[in-house]
């Protein structure tokens, strides 16, 4: 005898009240009042009563299932001859005061004869648009690009032309204009171009020669080629890392530099080798400040270096 | 010639998964007395229900078997829709194809197979199902609330304001319970008694509220609807027709200042004539029995001062107790709760040193009509403290004491600090050693914030235990935040108690039926559905009684069990559920095994016929009278030994 | 009627804490306490245990086993093995597995443990087993105005839920005896604190800090002296007093004496055979009736 008791057979008649809101809030006040013989109207304005309850699985602390626990109270306030359901409404006016209100409820078509439908489904199977997959509203990309940038951008993409094949090329053109591949840039290729952002990111980050974020105005590059590793490439390396400040993968905070390690550049000769903005130098141990001092100083660079 | 109508529910695909519905309905169909057999997705929905009324009247169906989920889920909505359709309530049988087939077992073919017997089972017993009918029963507009804390106050005032009479019972000498204690209130630091006081005297001077202070329950009998309620007067040994409530008798008493104040938490002292505090509604004064001289000893020096100070003569020392008589239709229990006693805790110090205090004892120290006069000042030297820890979960969350959160624990010390920083300004250090701080409602993360902003040191831990030093208190906490121990040297040291049912709720349960839950506070019927009935129909619980929480959480719990029971006053007459016990007169020889076997005290033994008897509405239709009876005279409408053994055929 | 147990007696009381077992051997048997001495012992393995949990178990079960073989009871001196050899029970008891593996070690001695063993400690054995009564009976030379404090040291106490000879937060069984031989006990805060000996091994500063504190507390505090019923803790405060005391910076005079010692001073037996003089610490100081 566990569940609801208190069968109402009253006939008394207090007056009328309105509940707004058909979660399992407004259904137990609305029962609550019924059952004290009160006329119900309840007013809910998704097209069923029951509110969020019904989405969970289950409850806490007891595990009850939700739906198992909510659906004699659903089917209750359904049945109660003295509420009045008012489902797919919502509220537009309230005058009056205490003890004596008048409500004007709208009341939403739904398309269906509410008292000859029985719930069969057929009209759902039936529907044309029941397998389109409802997207959601699209974010556009274009808003978050300033106007020269959505020039230049759509420049290299129609110099290459907007298919999928073209992906890499504009990247590269966009790589080297920028320094790297700003965010916004790579989401408005992805709309324009049809392709899934994943996607582009799938690229973007599997080469090394892109970057997702701002390089340096000058890249250096140190070998750890074998060659270069028995001649003391690593403590080269250190060197750099701390005279910049920044491991193998950063750019330093004033965006002069960014330092990356490659696996082998084919200069032995002249290892261990570290190639400045394309110039390849020769750097023995302790001499990167002297190199440093050099680039920050001048404006071109000759392809082939100097030695020493 | 019977017409059963048989209907199995898929239960999405909780049944239809393991069970081949499509098979059961085609075997049920062709079952003795069974006309027609339906099955469909959710039986328990709109569409199953007008399903199961159409073809009732489609086929004129006298009885209704449902094969779905356990009874315990639908078995009233179904007994409705069937009464909807023109079907007896009571010829419905349900067979619990889900929770006992579908539910247990993997293999389909055999699922279905039982499912097949458990159906066949279940028409034989709807074919031998009885139309009964509930009997009727009058409902009195009256209500009894026990207890005049907060919540039995909230619950009073709507009853009483919808209309219905109501009868509150208190046994302190005032109404107010344990937040007439409080200073201030958190989040918002109301007054406490600046809130309390006006419904206290709504409460006091309502036409439909009879206020029955200092009195205690003796007895309740009866059923939903009427009950019939016996209340012991406790002697006031003033006459509450006199007293204005001036207070010269208790300024005269012989014992004034000598005894400790309850209201005061041991505090504070007063006489044995005594008004619990200066806000108490009846205000009436009121003389200790167990501690007057004259009540105890016979004789109080020359003659009793209280008897001569009083200018309205209104001292009585011949008052007596009185038992009166109330009959109501529903009650409300809100007797609230008892904080834990710290000594269990040996190691917190609570014994061995004055300046470790509850939260209660801080509260009656803080407000202003405490025994302080609202000074905060250490109990060993009086002396304002320099330093000032809180300890949290004394009691609480712990596997050897109190298992539960007592819910207000954070909240409350938190409002403590704020008060002292206000009282004592930056020359107090105020510490909090807390485990989770729990601020769940609604402006609490707010206040948390301003209070943690008031350089209070905030340690997360568990200190292990307070040391009693000479001057002063010791405590070692490991802040896990900071991962650093510390070592707090402090004046005053407040412990924040566990929350406990009242020390004698077990014995007040056995009253009136009510279950407890292991914790040992009243349990609820069900935690979400029916968060204010109890398994007694009728009676209903509301606030701390049932389990910790705050002022908010009672008022509400109080609102929605005055809303519960006026359901059932505002309605004339009541139906009685009908599966209960009967007795054939002709087999009883009334030997009154079933008198006390029976837990609800639903029988009796007609001395003049010499059978028992069955009072429905008491009747819960347990079973242990008919399992009791060796007579065979004890009968289960509906449940009958002969039907349930056809059961039992039918699957063999 | 005669109580037998076998004396287990550890590492530590045979090979440094002679006072110990004298005044055990001498105070016991006057109580009707028949101590039997069991061949094959060995350490319990508690000073493994943060190393090798599993060693810890199986030296305690051999030594839980061979008292199993002699049908015995085990008196345990000793805190640490006495901590040893209940958990160790408490872990077999509950986990069956373990105790198959362990059963399986022990098979290469021909050992076996498989029923629970009833063990007592010092403390436990005189306040519950042998009754505050018997011990009444026997005091002939009370020891009136002996202001002292009770040091219960750790591993007899905790952890609580596998049952230990008293009370956790509240031990009060010492102070019951010492007033039953006429003493005076002392309440103080620092009553629960640890004496430092696990530490030793590691952290030997640490260990002797904690040691000092106690000391200096109790020094400071006016109280006689100081009794113990562990010989790590008794190792610590009688025996490394003055390592303590210039680790905490302090000039510590405590007298440090075993609990059985003062029962055999009320009982009436000579302070030689309790082993009195091999105390460091400044005991001369608590003039005790028929000490030097």
């Amino acid at each position: 005898m566990t569940n609801e008791k208190n069968p109402t057979t009253s006939t008394a008649k207090h007056g009328s009240v309105l509940v707004l809101g058909g979660g399992i809030a407004g259904i137990q006040s609305a029962l609550d009042l019924a059952d004290a013989g009160f006329k119900v109207y309840l007013v809910e304005k998704q097209p069923s009563i029951g509110g969020t309850m019904p989405q969970l699985d289950k409850t806490f602390p007891t595990n009850d299932c939700a739906m198992c626990i909510l659906a004699p109270k659903l089917v209750a306030t359904g049945r109660h001859p003295n509420i009045e359901l008012m489902t797919y409404s919502d509220l537009k006016k309230i005058e009056g005061e205490i003890g004596n209100f008048t409500v004007t409820i709208n009341k939403k078509a739904r398309s269906v004869d509410e008292s000859l439908c029985n719930g069969c489904g057929l009209c759902v199977e039936q529907c044309l648009v029941r397998f389109k997959p409802q997207k959601p509203k699209q974010y556009d990309a274009t808003k978050s690009l300033e106007k020269n940038d959505l020039k230049e951008v759509d420049h290299i993409m129609n110099t290459y032309g907007k298919t999928s094949d073209a992906i890499i090329p504009i990247m590269q053109a966009i790589n080297e204009h920028y320094n790297h591949l700003p965010k916004n840039i790579l989401r408005y290729v992805s709309q324009e171009v049809g392709v899934p952002l994943a996607q582009v990111y799938h690229v973007a980050t599997f080469y090394t020669s892109f970057s997702l974020k701002p390089r340096g105005k000058h890249t250096i590059k140190v070998c750890m080629g074998t060659a270069c590793h028995v001649r003391g490439s690593p403590r080269v390396l250190d060197e750099i890392q701390r005279v910049l400040k920044i491991e193998p993968g950063e750019t330093t905070d004033d965006g002069m530099f960014t330092l990356e390690t490659v696996n082998c550049l084919g200069a032995c000769a002249i290892g261990p080798v570290v190639v400045i903005d394309e110039k390849y130098y020769m750097v023995k141990p302790g001499e990167f400040g002297k190199i440093l001092n050099t680039i920050t100083l001048e404006k071109s660079s000759p392809l082939i270096a100097e030695v020493k | 010639m019977r017409r059963i109508g048989v209907f199995i529910c898929h239960c999405g695909i909780n049944i239809a998964q393991n069970v081949d519905v499509k098979a059961l309905t085609d075997y049920a169909s062709h079952l003795n007395g069974v006309v027609v057999a339906k099955e469909y997705k959710y039986m328990c929905s709109d569409v199953g229900a007008t399903l199961i009324k159409d073809t009732i009247k489609e086929f004129k169906l006298d009885g209704v078997v449902i094969a779905s989920c356990s009874p315990r889920m639908h078995e009233h909505t179904f007994r409705r829709v069937a009464n909807d359709g023109g079907v007896n309530p009571y010829r419905v049988e349900i067979s619990n194809i889900r929770e006992q087939c579908s539910w247990a077992h993997s293999n389909k073919e055999q699922a279905t197979e039982k499912a097949k017997y458990l159906v066949r089972s279940a028409v034989s017993k709807a074919l031998s199902l009885e139309p009964l009918k509930p009997s009727k029963l009058k409902v009195i507009p009256e209500a009894l609330v026990i207890g005049g804390g907060i919540a039995g106050i909230q619950t009073s005032l709507d009853l009483a304001d919808d209309g219905f009479k109501v009868h509150l019972v208190e046994r302190d000498p005032s109404v107010g319970g344990h937040m007439a204690q409080l200073d201030k209130t958190f989040p918002t630091l109301d007054c406490s008694s600046c809130i309390l006081t006006p419904k206290m005297m709504e409460v006091a001077n309502h036409d439909n509220i009879e206020l029955l202070s200092y009195s205690e329950i003796t007895s309740i009998e009866g059923s939903i609807g009427n009950y019939t309620v016996k209340i012991r007067k406790k002697p006031r040994y003033v006459d509450v027709d006199k007293c204005t409530g001036c207070g010269d008798c208790a300024t005269a008493c012989r014992l004034k200042d000598r005894i400790v104040s309850e209201f005061n938490q041991g505090m504070g002292k007063r006489g044995a004539a005594y008004m619990p505090f200066p806000q108490a509604v009846p205000l009436k004064y009121v003389i200790d029995a167990k501690k007057c001289l004259f009540l105890t000893k016979g004789k109080c020096g020359e003659e009793p001062l209280c008897k001569k100070a009083c200018a309205q003569d209104a001292i009585n020392f011949n008052q007596k107790e009185e038992i009166v008589e109330r009959k109501v239709g529903a009650i409300v229990v809100a007797t609230g709760y008892d904080i834990m006693d710290p000594t269990i805790v040996y190691e917190y110090g609570y014994d061995t040193s004055p300046d470790v205090i509850t939260t209660l004892e801080m509260e009656r120290l803080i407000s202003s009509s405490g025994p302080t006069k609202g000074e905060i000042l250490r109990p060993s030297n009086q002396q304002k403290p320099k330093s000032v820890t809180f300890i949290l979960c004394i009691g609480s969350r712990d596997e050897t004491q109190c298992t539960w959160c007592c819910r207000i624990g954070c909240m409350t010390a938190l409002k403590q600090v704020y008060l002292l920083r206000e009282k004592l300004g930056e020359d107090v250090e105020i510490n909090v050693c807390y485990n989770d701080l729990r601020s769940f409602g609604k402006g609490y993360e707010e206040f948390y914030r301003k209070v943690r902003g008031l350089h209070t040191n905030m340690f997360r831990g568990r200190p292990s235990e307070v040391r009693t030093m000479k001057e002063n208190l010791k405590i070692d906490i490991f802040d896990t935040t900071t991962n650093k121990l510390f070592e707090i040297k402090t004046d005053m040291v407040v412990l924040v108690p566990a929350m406990m049912p009242r020390t004698d709720a077990t014995e007040f349960a056995r009253l009136l039926h009510l279950t407890l839950s292991g914790d040992g506070f009243f349990l609820e019927a069900h935690p979400k559905l029916r968060p204010v009935d109890t398994f007694v129909n009728g009676i209903f619980i509301a606030g701390c009684c049932q389990a910790p929480k705050d002022i908010q959480d009672t008022v509400s719990q109080a609102s929605a069990a005055a809303s519960r029971a006026a359901t059932i006053l505002s309605q004339e007459e009541l139906e009685i559920d009908p599966l209960i016990a009967m007795v054939d007169e002709d087999a009883c020889t009334g030997c009154g095994i079933c008198v006390e076997v029976c837990p609800y005290e639903a029988r009796t033994l007609n001395e003049r016929k010499r059978i028992a008897e069955v009072n429905d509405a008491l009747c819960a239709g347990c079973g242990g009278c008919i399992a009791a009876c060796p007579s065979n005279a004890s009968i289960h409408k509906n449940f009958t030994k002969k039907q349930l053994l056809n059961m039992v055929d039918d699957i063999m | 009627m005669k109580k037998k147990y076998a004396l287990f007696p550890g590492c530590l009381m045979p090979t440094e804490q002679y006072a110990y077992e004298l005044s055990i051997r001498e105070t016991l048997p006057l109580l009707e306490v028949e101590l039997i001495d069991v061949e094959g012992f060995s350490c319990c393995g508690e000073p493994m245990k943060s190393v090798n949990q599993l060693l810890t178990l199986y030296l305690s079960a051999r030594n839980l086993a061979i008292a199993q073989k002699h049908h015995l009871d085990m008196f345990v001196p000793c805190a640490m093995c006495h901590l040893a050899l209940t958990e160790c029970q408490h872990v077999l008891e509950k986990n069956p597995a373990m105790k198959e593996r362990i059963n399986g070690m022990l098979a290469a001695e021909d050992l076996t443990y498989t029923e629970k063993r009833h063990i007592v400690h010092t403390i436990d054995l005189l306040h519950d087993e042998i009754g505050i009564e018997k011990i009444k009976e026997h005091v002939k030379k009370p020891l009136h105005g002996l202001k002292i404090a009770a040091h219960y040291g750790c591993h007899i106490l905790r952890p609580s839920e596998i049952g230990r000879p008293d009370d956790s937060e509240n031990p009060q069984k010492i102070e019951a005896i010492l007033e039953a031989l006429g003493a005076e006990p002392i309440n103080y805060p620092q009553k629960l604190d640890c004496c430092g000996a696990p530490l030793l091994a590691n952290l030997p500063e640490s260990a002797l800090t904690k040691t000092g504190q106690k000391l200096q507390a109790i020094q400071e505090q006016q109280i006689q002296g100081l009794v113990d019923v562990c010989p790590w803790c008794h190792k610590m405060f009688d025996g490394r007093q003055t390592k303590a005391g210039e680790t905490v910076a302090a000039k510590l005079d405590v007298p440090v004496v075993y609990l059985t010692q003062l029962l055999g001073v009320a009982f009436g037996i000579s302070a030689e055979k309790l082993g009195l003089e091999l105390n460091l610490s400044p005991v001369e100081k608590l003039q005790l009736e028929g000490a030097k």
